[in-house]
C-alpha cells in the first residue's frame, strides 16, 4: 500500500526548508550583515542575525514552497502530469511567491534592476543547477533499468 | 480428503491424478497450483475455461477481490488470489508493483522513474502501471540492480 502522509510528515518538510534556509541566511547575514543593513531588511540586525519578523516571513515561504512540492510533486491533486511540466509549474509558483514577499517585506530593494537581476542569477544557477543533477540522475537510472531488463530479455529468450 | 503418494522408480513421468465426485473450489485451487508448476495458468472467460501459459501473461490485477489476468489476446480471471498467484509466480519472474498489481518482467517495454520515487512501467500491449515506491527496491533487486 502506498505509504500514507500524515500532517506532521508535511511539517516535517516544512521545517527542514525553513532551517536550511535560515542557516543560509545566518551565514550570509556574518557574511555581509553590515553591509547589506541598509539595503535589505533580511539584514535588518546586520552580522548580530535575522530578526523574529524575518525568520517568520521564511517560514512563510517555507509553508508555501512545501504546499508547492505537494501540489506538483505527488499525484494527489494533479494525477498525469510530466516531470518537465511539473518543474516549469514549481520553478514559476515559487518565483511568485519570492517576488510578493520582496515586494511586501522590502527583502531588496524593488527599484534597482541590478537587485532583481542578480536574484533572477541567484535563483536560475540554484534551480538549474539541482535540476541539471537531478536529469542526468535519472537519465542514468533510467538506462541501468532498461540496461537490466534486456540482459534478463535476452537470458530468458 | 485421502492423500496417496506412490513412490515407484520405474515411473518415467510424474502423474498427479485426483479422483473425486465433483469439483469443489478447493480442488480447482489445488489443480490451479499443480497447473503453476507446468507454467500454465487455469483461467476462465465467462463459461469458457482456458490454459495459459504463464509466459502469455502480461500482468495480474486485483479488483474487488476478483483476480484478473491480461494478456495480449485478452482479459480472463483466476480462482486464486493474487498473494498466492505471488508465490508461485515469482520464480517466473513475476514481481509485485503495488498492492494490486503483478507484472511480468518479460513483459516490460520500458522503466522509467516517476514523480515521488516510484517506476512507470510500460507494458509490451502499451499500458502503463505504476510500480509503488515501496515495491521499488523490490523491483530493482529483481534487475539485479541492488543487492
Amino acid at each position: 500500500m502506498e505509504e500514507r502522509k500524515t500532517i506532521f510528515d508535511y511539517l516535517g518538510q516544512v521545517m527542514v526548508t525553513f532551517g536550511f534556509s535560515v542557516f543560509v541566511m545566518s551565514v550570509l547575514c556574518l557574511l555581509v550583515g553590515e553591509e547589506a543593513q541598509s539595503v535589505s531588511t533580511i539584514y535588518s540586525l546586520g552580522k548580530e542575525g535575522i530578526s523574529v519578523e524575518t525568520m517568520m516571513q521564511f517560514l512563510g515561504v517555507s509553508v508555501c514552497i512545501t504546499g508547492f512540492r505537494y501540489l506538483f510533486f505527488t499525484d494527489r491533486v494533479i494525477k498525469w502530469m510530466s516531470v518537465t511540466m511539473r518543474t516549469v509549474c514549481m520553478l514559476s509558483a515559487t518565483i511568485v511567491v519570492i517576488v510578493l514577499c520582496t515586494v511586501l517585506f522590502g527583502w531588496f530593494p524593488v527599484g534597482q534592476w541590478q537587485a532583481w537581476a542578480s536574484f533572477l542569477v541567484t535563483f536560475a544557477l540554484c534551480f538549474g543547477g539541482s535540476l541539471v543533477v537531478t536529469q542526468l540522475k535519472e537519465k542514468s537510472e533510467n538506462r541501468k533499468m532498461e540496461e537490466a531488463l534486456r540482459k534478463i530479455k535476452e537470458k530468458t529468450e | 480428503m485421502k492423500v496417496e503418494i506412490k513412490v515407484d522408480s520405474s515411473i518415467e513421468e510424474t502423474c498427479v491424478s485426483i479422483a473425486c465426485n465433483k469439483l469443489t473450489p478447493e480442488l480447482e485451487k489445488l489443480i490451479g497450483m499443480v497447473r503453476i508448476m507446468e507454467k500454465q495458468l487455469v483461467v476462465t472467460a465467462g463459461e469458457e475455461t482456458f490454459i495459459l501459459d504463464v509466459s502469455a501473461i502480461l500482468y495480474i490485477e486485483a479488483v474487488d477481490r476478483k483476480t484478473f489476468v491480461y494478456t495480449e489476446k485478452g482479459v480472463y480471471e483466476s480462482g486464486l488470489r493474487l498473494y498466492e498467484l505471488e508465490e508461485q509466480l515469482e520464480e517466473y519472474g513475476f514481481f509485485r508493483a503495488s498492492k494490486s498489481c503483478l507484472i511480468q518482467l518479460r513483459a516490460i517495454k520500458s522503466l522509467k522513474r516517476d514523480i515521488n520515487r516510484r517506476i512507470r512501467v510500460t507494458i509490451e500491449n502499451g499500458e502503463m502501471i505504476i510500480v509503488s515506491r515501496q515495491y521499488v527496491e523490490a523491483l530493482k533487486r529483481k534487475l539485479g540492480l541492488v543487492e
